[in-house]
């Protein structure tokens, strides 16, 4: 097996002299507890290996490999015993928790990869504990290799040469996931194959997280402009109490020609650029700095990154940073996400485009319905999962789960064999809308997700991934492609359709007494100042869940019995509502609102329609049917 | 006789007035546990609001406690281009988890919230200590809104 040694592998492995080319020093453990258990290290009065072991080996707890270390009898470590004797696989999950206590504490740097997930947005617990105690020298090599951070930078063909070296020693289905997150995906519709690429933005109020300024600058060698540098802020400047101190010594002039972008405390960039703006550039654009020296201690972002930050609407604002070109593969995508997510404490709002090329009208008539009902089944779970959970996405102004006629509308505009911008680009401001017209080439169709809730990135990396796969793997046909005849999100009158039935059912005719107002009255009052926009949102339990893919009978039962719940919350309201109309009150309530939204929460954690459509998704991701 | 909420919904303004009366002390210091400033016009027309709101019989102090808590707390912040949490909503399952007013259910979606958003576990031991201090505090009774009633009053619709 021919081992490839990336450049930045060196610092990590020593060469002995006297020893073949091939021999490397082990990978030592620091830890000092970690030295009488482990197998095939030297004596600790030896320094000399013996030849067999020359070449790096892994050190691991000598119970993972002969079980005989572990003396425990609960059931977890008898069942860990016979596993080893009998040399069937051994994943994380099958290690008893005080050997991997053991592990974890004698891994070190890009070795911790071993248990934790080695790449950001990678699962963890690829690897085969069993295996990897006979690895060979170049195995190992080729471990260290591939737990390298920059491992996810190198070029395609050193990726998947290192992914084939060390596919001996991963678990079933471990290649699999290994060559979807760190090569290309080809989407293969009916024509030829090309690439599915992603791209990222992340958006972030610059106030609410200035840390992005270690990291941009007007000039990126950190020079400032002199026109910039009034009178008033030269005098008002604080800077640290060292620089402080040189500084109250210099001329004004001095004090222009000396001082530095990277000498300025984050507040005081902030209103540098204000200056910035009103005397230099109104549109203030800033730089990435490549230079580690002017980065405070951080590492620079990736080149990957774009070169010139973003202002969303109007400068210093919202910043977006997003990917310099687009990716074509998921661990690069990841990469670039850890990365942003690194910058400050406050987390941004993550867009991540996914995009396939459909080169003939066959492909557009076949493909374009299935990709949006992709994008709408896990849209809703995540305004679903949004709900449940509290965020605004009831009222949000540029967020919206798909409606039904929407989701039909756009996937029977594929029908004539063109993507067709005007049914498109209207939908866009999803939770995870579509996109076309910005990748381009007119043939390219973009699924973009943007709603996942922020600082979830765990979740992010789960949806971004799943739904590449469902791309990639041609398992689009697994979903019914819309127009989905008895899904109703949205549709007119549909609140009123449940009010006027339980007014019709007389064995109810208690529960209503009173409850004069409609429904859609009760949510329209709700909705607040913005009825046409949010009312049909808030409606959302009554959707018609059980009948989308998937869904089982009991969880259709258990659906209607939250829905039910979520009924009775207005029927209380439409009670007060009617009471307050019949005495001629002003119907401004606020307070209803909060209060069924909460209904609408906990119908959401009731009924579950996140896990549920989380389940679907992720079965039609590994090629199952729902 | 009816519950105060119940004649303030069909428009009784005295109902209003006397739950002011019994009540002011302890609506009082609740702003000023919560330390925001806000006229007691406000906060009376908060209540008078959530009459329409009230889920099932709710106990009168403890609801108008609720009320002025999601008046003052609970402004919804700006839109942005992502989704947050709606803290209208957090608000509104603090106080009626705290206080037992509603259905029960409420502290699930707290919970949910702080799990998501756990620097808000400050605004909720905030909002918890503030009704707290405000259901112990004596006199419970105060004329403070009997002076701005006629100021009051015109905005009770």
């Amino acid at each position: 097996m021919k081992v490839r040694i990336p450049q930045f592998l060196t610092p990590l492995v020593s060469t002995k002299p006297k020893q073949d080319a091939r021999s490397l020093t082990r990978v030592r453990p620091k830890a000092p507890h970690a030295t009488d258990s482990f197998e095939g290290q030297a004596s600790p009065n030896s320094d000399v290996e013996p030849e067999e072991h020359f070449g790096p080996k892994l050190l691991l707890p000598t119970g993972l490999t002969n079980g005989r270390a572990l003396r425990g009898n609960g059931p977890q470590d008898r069942a860990f015993r016979e596993r080893v004797q009998s040399g069937q696989p051994i994943s994380l999950e099958n290690l008893p928790p005080n050997l991997l206590l053991k592990l974890e504490s004698i891994l070190e740097g890009p070795m911790k990869g071993l248990v934790q997930s080695p790449h950001p947005g990678m699962q963890k617990g690829v690897f085969d504990f069993a295996k990897l105690h006979n690895a060979s020298p170049d195995q190992v090599m080729a471990v260290q290799s591939y737990l390298q951070p920059g491992f996810v930078h190198l070029p395609i063909a050193d990726k998947a040469q290192t992914i084939a070296d060390i596919s001996g020693l991963l678990l079933p289905g471990g290649v699999r996931a290994l060559q979807r997150f760190h090569l290309p995906q080809p989407f293969t519709p009916d024509s030829q194959a090309k690439p599915l690429t992603f791209a990222m933005e992340a958006e972030a109020g610059l106030l609410g997280r200035p840390e992005t300024l270690l990291f941009y600058a007007p000039d990126p060698s950190g020079a400032l402009d002199p026109r910039a540098l009034t009178d008033d802020f030269l005098k008002s400047v604080q800077l640290t109490a060292k620089n402080q101190q040189v500084w109250l010594r210099l001329t004004p002039d001095q004090q222009r020609e000396q001082l530095k972008w990277s000498a300025l405390p984050l507040k005081e960039r902030v209103r540098y650029l204000k200056l910035h703006k009103e005397h230099v550039d109104e549109k203030v654009a800033l730089r990435r700095i490549s230079n580690p020296k002017l980065t405070s201690g951080r590492t620079p972002l990736p080149k990957t990154l774009c070169d010139v930050l973003v202002w969303e609407g109007s400068p210093l604002r919202t910043a977006e940073i997003i990917t310099e070109d687009h990716s074509p593969t998921m661990d690069t995508l990841m990469a670039d996400v850890n990365a942003v997510a690194k910058i400050g404490k406050s987390q941004p709002g993550f867009h991540i485009h996914q995009v396939v090329e459909l080169s003939t009208p066959e492909d557009v008539k076949r493909i374009g319905p299935a990709v949006t009902g992709l994008a709408a089944l896990e849209d809703l779970r995540i305004f679903a999962h949004g709900v449940r959970r509290g965020s605004n996405l009831l009222t949000h102004t540029h967020l919206e789960v798909w409606q039904a006629d929407a989701v039909d509308e756009v996937a029977t505009s594929f029908k004539g064999g063109e993507i067709n911008s005007d049914a498109i680009d209207i939908h866009k401001f999803h939770c995870v809308g579509m996109r076309e017209g910005i990748y381009g080439d007119d043939k390219r169709l973009g699924i973009e997700i943007r709603a996942v809730l922020v600082g979830q990135n765990q979740q992010l990396a789960q949806v971004a991934q799943r739904t590449a796969n469902t791309l990639a793997e041609g398992h689009l046909d697994k979903l019914p492609a819309p127009p989905w005849p008895d899904w109703n999100a949205g549709q007119e009158g549909l609140a009123d359709t449940f009010y006027d039935a339980m007014v019709a059912n007389p064995k109810l005719s208690e529960l209503m007494a009173g409850a004069d107002l409609s429904f859609s009255e009760v949510l329209e009052v709700s909705s607040g100042s913005n009825p046409t926009r949010d009312a049909w949102k808030f409606a959302c339990p009554f959707w018609a869940f059980e009948s989308l893919p998937g869904v089982t009978e009991a969880e259709a039962k258990t659906i209607k019995t939250a829905r039910m719940d979520f009924a009775r919350t207005l029927i209380d309201l439409s009670k007060n509502l009617s009471e307050a109309c019949e005495a001629g009150r002003e119907l401004d309530a606020a307070g209803n609102q909060a209060a069924v939204h909460t209904a609408a929460s906990e119908f959401m954690q009731a009924a579950r329609i996140d896990s549920i459509l989380g389940r679907t998704l992720e079965r039609v991701s590994e090629g199952l049917t729902p | 006789m009816s519950a105060p909420f119940a004649l303030m919904r069909r428009g009784d303004r005295g109902a209003l007035k006397r739950l002011l009366q019994a009540h002011g002390g302890a609506i009082l210091a609740l702003q000023r546990a919560l330390q925001v400033e806000a006229p007691l016009a406000e906060l009376a027309v908060a209540i008078w609001k959530s009459s329409l709101s009230a889920l099932r019989q709710p106990d009168p102090k403890k609801h108008a406690l609720s009320a002025v808590a999601q008046q003052l707390v609970g402004q919804p912040r700006p839109d942005t281009p992502i989704p947050q949490v709606s803290l209208p909503a957090f608000v509104f399952a603090v106080c009626y988890e705290h206080l037992g007013l509603g259905t029960g259910r409420e502290g699930g979606l707290v919970q949910r919230v702080l799990e998501d958003e756990p620097e808000l576990a400050e605004l909720r031991t905030q909002i918890v200590r503030a009704l707290d201090a405000a259901c112990r505090v004596t006199p419970d009774s105060s004329d403070a809104f009997d002076a701005a009633w006629p100021e009051i009053e015109p905005l009770l619709k």
